[in-house]
């Protein structure tokens, strides 16, 4: 328990540095997002329009400490402002709206990738010498794809080319969104090409990692003595060393959530999937700082929770954590 | 053998990005009435809408792709070793506090962060987009780095250095960095990896200069343009295909080093790779 | 000095006659529906409050909302009432009284009425955050239920597009109960336009046909559908044939969008303003006309327009008078000017320059990847005459603060497009648009100040009287073309692409009745009302 307690500090810790970075970043920065909207209205507006538009965005001169007390306390009544590309939405509308999208495609995407990733990098490291040998230069070539190439591949050819899956969205134009059958077919359909996308270029990291945490760990004295004793191999593999290997697998998984996270932004852009990352660059592109610093924030906090979760399985799977600490 | 075929890669690509431009010597942005033409004998890998030589920007776009690549990571490498061997040797309260800064820095999504990053930087040089990419990618290294030193200094010969009493400072970058060379090496390749793959990124999403030619600026205008829309294969598979054997090559390298530097992996010609996802 | 809209009202009532007699009710209604794609959006958010600047959602104003006349921007100077049967000017262009329709409605049944028009602009007087036209609203009075007088706090002749164009008219019985309509998202919006909202989701909107729209027999199309593309799946879509109606840039309009069938996937790209190259004149090198004029003989229009443009738009006119439509204002001893490539004449012009000094930076927005093919081109075409370009692309913010504020050499940049040129020219050339270095400007961003010029600006802004608004038009190209205080370069293209397979009946050269773009409103809402389906 103290192991948690510990960690759980560590998060809080790390939730406020977050909370920080993304209240200095914006105003550490020049540039001013009404001057933006003035110029892709090609000028024409008001002057007293713009200051009262300042106004309306929440674009103030106070003093840093000042706005920072007041941030904090907005974030604390779950208030992020609202966003200057869909003024007058608000921000957590924004994300409510598209949150969903992206825990969908990336939570199951990862899901997926993560079981099948770990389990072919066990049966890779214990069935050493034969076909699945080639898997590893795959493997190897697949890390170093962008993620948007593949995404961009796939849609070429299994959406634009032989016209299998729909290259764009998250449900098709004729469905209705509802608790339905014909809408979650859809949304499955929909997502079938985004997510091998997320799949494939993020299964090569478990598939190493899980297979050379394996070699390792077969080498260690208690698998040689499991198949001394004469238990089958699927035993010894399953039971014994993918047991034990699969724990720094697991914090590493964790860790890697971000950079899937940020792989699924150009995913999501290349599939014009309405999910966060869509809106980020949207926000970017727009130097909207309420949505950024939303959209960032989410993120973060969601990375943070999934290590926590991993924290959590690595004191269920692992003993001796819950006495010594980390 | 693995080795091998990773610097051999690598070799093909530094020769490329250095020699290439001078052999060459046309301009990359140079533009033609021989638009959208498939490879030939006069273009070997055809050309762009507005009639670039795609060959010509791929050797032109190598400097720049590894070469943020490589700046990135020497910065990123440089903030690991620092902060993953001072916190490692001294411990205590500096150690702490470098622990939960690595620590924030490994938690927080790094592309959204490049991204937000990027979406304000007032000028963006290649300069500007490889200090970003490294500023958010040297938090894992700096990590491994931390426990290996962690596990050297209680060593007879760092324990010999103290006893004779050099200075701590002497210790951790003459003692002990020396020992590290070979993790470090691993982590700065794949630092460079991930840089490489950022640049990439963020170009596709058009928030780095455009008028520079690289491999991801490359993406972005064939993506524009519609390159796979209009069958154009040959002005999009090339940057991706680069940028992909880049990374092949430096992770068949790492493999490399880490079976020299660790017999054990050797003998049961088992590669361990580091996890280079971290550092993107 | 009366104008009034007699001829064009017989114009209008002549168009919308000729449709109505082919279609019943019920031939409509088994119309199809017709897909748009106006802006790129991953997603929608529920939002149809006209005043919004850029959260709303297209075809809130013309399809929902309307204007009280409408101003063919392809045709300046040509003008058709719409809410409003005519306006009148009085008291030296500080007020101005409509006459309106009568026997419109709003789509909940109530009837449409002055008060509703007078509620509307008093709206803008008071929330200064709607009133985006920057429109100087003194007060307004309701002269009749279909008279209304509007005041303004100085001479706003030149503002008759903002007001009677631009300005969508509310209902007041609606309105008037909103507390914030600053942050109001009108979710259920009731308008008086041929479409009312029936769906909406994040993915896709659709409006239905007001069956008790004021134009009889009108709309034919009985629904129209708005789904959510990025600008990368909308090429998708534009090749499969998931759209009837895109205003998209095409990187190859032939293989991805004609597909070797030019009559029924046809596209309409009319100018709307112009680019220009920005010359900084803060910059001592620049301020000499010599060197302006070398720039423009060297560049070689011609290629920008087929390599970069991939031959979409049109070499500007170097008035920037946009072509044709604007005959009338073109100054009669520049009327077959045009640009030509002289590369000795412009070394020659260069030979008093310290060439070292010739050097420059040229500032485009990374985004708008068909500019830097531009700046690329300008750069290859000015070393030729011993100008170093060092082009740069950099973000839009980037850009635009930079250009705002002065701190650039050479930019790239396009105009804003009004009813007639002098909107145009107004923003690139008046210097009370001109702030100094450091400051962002909202127009003008090369710095021009000249006197003769400004007293033109002033001399159409005091007249309502067209003629005099085309002298003193006329007056202003001829600047552009003798003193080039900006160097103009191609037509800034609308985007327009439709096909007949559903509706025909859509703008083109020979009829070019409104702009074509399907989000340009209100002309998109126009465009729709002259459709009718496509014979099987």
């Amino acid at each position: 328990m103290r192991f948690l307690a510990r960690r759980l500090g560590f998060y809080i810790l790390t939730a406020w540095a977050a909370v920080t970075l993304n209240f200095l970043i914006p105003r550490l920065m020049p540039g001013d997002p009404v001057d933006l909207l003035v110029a892709r209205m090609k000028g024409n507006v008001d002057p007293a329009a713009i200051d009262a538009m300042k106004r309306a965005f929440g674009i103030s001169d106070a003093n840093l400490w000042q706005q920072y007390l007041g941030y904090l306390s907005n974030l604390a009544h779950g208030e992020l402002g609202r966003s200057i590309t869909f003024f007058p939405t608000e921000v957590s509308t924004v994300i409510a709206d598209s949150l969903p999208w992206t825990i969908g495609l990336v939570g199951v995407a990862t899901l997926i990738s993560y079981l099948v990733g770990t389990s072919l990098g066990v049966l890779m490291a214990w069935k050493r010498g034969t076909w699945l040998d080639g898997v590893l230069p795959a493997a190897t070539f697949l890390h170093a794809v962008p993620y948007f190439w593949v995404a961009l591949a796939l849609a070429f050819v299994f959406g634009v080319t032989l016209g299998w899956f729909p290259a764009s969205r998250a449900y098709g134009l004729e469905v209705e969104p509802g608790l339905t059958g014909e809408f979650a077919g859809s949304v499955v359909y929909h997502a079938v090409l985004p997510a091998v996308t997320i799949v494939l270029a993020s299964m090569a990291d478990r598939i190493l990692g899980m297979r050379n945490v394996m070699v390792t760990t077969l080498g260690e004295d208690y698998v040689v003595m499991a198949e001394a004793k004469g238990l089958t191999s699927r035993r010894v593999m399953w039971a014994y060393a993918a047991r034990n290997a699969i724990l720094p697998n697991i914090t590493s998984f964790a860790l890697s959530l971000g950079f899937v996270v940020g792989g699924s932004v150009l995913t999501e852009i290349v599939f014009s999937y309405p999910g966060i990352g869509s809106m980020l660059l949207k926000g970017v592109e727009n130097e909207d700082f309420p949505l950024m610093q939303g959209i960032f924030l989410v993120i973060s906090l969601a990375v943070l929770v999934a290590n926590f979760l991993a924290d959590l399985a690595y004191v269920v799977l692992d003993p001796r954590t819950r006495q010594e600490g980390q | 053998m693995k080795i091998k075929i990773g610097a051999g890669i690598l070799v093909f690509f530094t020769l490329m990005a250095l020699l290439g431009p001078l052999l060459i010597g046309a301009d990359p942005a140079a533009t033609s009435s021989d638009g959208l033409q498939g490879p030939s004998a006069e273009h070997w890998l055809g050309t762009t809408q507005t009639g670039q030589d795609i060959l010509v920007q791929i050797v032109y776009g190598a400097r720049i792709s590894m070469g943020v690549g490589l700046l990135s990571a020497v910065i990123a490498t440089i903030l690991a070793v620092a902060v993953g061997l001072v916190g490692g040797y001294f411990g205590g309260a500096i150690d702490e506090t470098l622990s939960v800064l690595t620590n924030i820095f490994l938690v927080l999504p790094a592309l959204p962060l490049i991204i937000v990053l990027a979406g304000y930087l007032p000028q963006r040089g290649v300069a500007s987009v490889a200090v970003v990419i490294a500023v958010t990618g040297w938090a894992w290294g700096a990590r491994v780095l931390r426990a290996q030193t962690l596990s050297v200094r209680r060593r007879d010969f760092v324990e010999a250095a103290k006893a004779s009493g050099e200075r701590p400072f002497r210790i951790v970058f003459f003692e002990i960095l020396p020992v590290l060379l070979p993790v470090i090496a691993t982590s700065f390749l794949a630092t460079v990896v991930g840089a490489i793959l950022a640049e990439a990124g963020l170009s596709f999403l058009g928030l780095a200069d455009l008028s520079t030619v690289s491999w991801g600026t490359m993406l972005y205008f064939a993506q524009t343009g519609q390159a796979l829309l209009i069958g154009a294969w040959w002005w999009f598979i090339p940057p991706g295909l680069c940028i992909a054997l880049v990374g092949t090559g430096l992770a068949l390298v790492n493999f490399g080093i880490d079976e020299l530097a660790n017999p054990r992996l050797r003998t049961i010609k088992a590669p361990r790779k580091r996890k280079a996802e971290a550092t993107a | 000095m009366r104008r009034t809209l007699v001829a064009v009202t017989a114009l209008t009532l002549a168009i919308a006659g000729c449709s109505s007699s082919g279609s019943t009710g019920k031939s409509s209604s088994n119309a199809p529906p017709l897909v748009i794609h106006a802006v790129d959006a991953g997603t929608f958010q529920e939002d149809f409050n006209p005043f919004h600047l850029e959260g709303v959602n297209f075809g809130t104003s013309g399809m929902i909302y309307e204007t009280l006349e409408f101003f063919n921007k392809l045709k300046p100077g040509e003008i058709t009432p719409w809410l409003a049967l005519k306006h009148e000017w009085s008291n030296d262009g500080k007020s101005l009284t409509f006459t309106l329709r009568q026997g419109v409605k709003w789509t909940d049944g109530q009837p449409f009425t002055a008060d509703d028009v007078a509620f509307t602009f008093d709206l803008l007087l008071k929330h200064p955050e709607l009133n985006k036209s920057a429109l100087e609203i003194a007060g307004t009075k309701v002269l009749a239920p279909d008279k209304v007088q509007i005041d303004f706090k100085s001479t706003s002749y030149a503002k008759l597009f903002n007001i009677a164009g631009s300005s969508p008219i509310v209902a007041k019985h609606i309105w008037e109960k909103e507390q914030d309509p600053v942050t109001f998202t009108n979710p259920k919006p009731v308008g008086t336009g041929p479409y009312k909202l029936s769906k909406f989701s994040a993915q896709l909107y659709e409006m239905d046909k007001n069956p008790n729209y004021w134009q009889p027999g009108k709309p034919e199309v009985p629904k129209l559908k708005f789904p959510a593309y990025t600008a990368n799946a909308v090429q998708t879509a534009l090749q499969q044939g998931e759209l009837d109606w895109a205003g998209a840039f095409v990187p190859d309009m032939q293989k991805i969008y004609v597909q070797g069938k030019p009559d029924q996937n046809k596209f309409f790209f009319p100018p709307e303003g112009v680019v220009n190259l920005l010359p900084n004149l803060t910059n001592p090198i620049l301020a000499k006309p010599e060197v302006r004029q070398a720039i423009s003989l060297a560049i070689d229009r011609d290629k920008i327009v087929q390599v970069a443009e991939r031959g979409y738009t049109k070499v500007a006119h170097p008035t920037t008078v946009p072509m044709p439509g604007g005959e009338s204002y073109l100054p009669p001893e520049y009327k077959d000017a045009a640009f030509k490539v002289d590369v000795e004449k412009a070394k020659e012009l260069l030979k008093g320059v310290d060439p070292a000094k010739l050097s420059f930076t040229l500032l485009v927005p990374s985004p708008f990847t068909d500019w830097v093919n531009v700046a690329q081109l300008i750069r290859e075409d000015l070393a030729k005459v011993g100008i170093k370009i060092e082009t740069r692309g950099v973000a839009f913010a980037d850009w635009v603060s930079k250009v705002g504020k002065g701190d650039y050499d050479l930019s790239i940049r396009s105009t804003p497009a009004g009813p007639t040129p002098y909107y145009q020219m107004r923003t690139l050339l008046y210097s009370g648009l001109a702030t100094p270095v450091g400051k962002s400007a909202t127009g003008n961003y090369e710095r021009w100040k000249d006197a003769e010029t400004d007293k033109l600006i002033d001399a159409y802004a005091a007249s309502e009287d067209l003629a005099k608004q085309q002298e003193a038009t006329q007056g202003l190209g001829k600047i552009m073309v003798e003193k080039l205080p900006a160097v103009p370069l191609f037509y800034s293209p609308s985007w327009a692409q439709f096909r007949t397979t559903k509706y025909v009946g859509w703008p083109s050269e020979q009829d070019p009745y409104a702009m074509p773009s399907p989000y340009t409103s209100p002309d998109a809402a126009v465009v729709l009302l002259h459709l009718k389906p496509a014979a099987k």
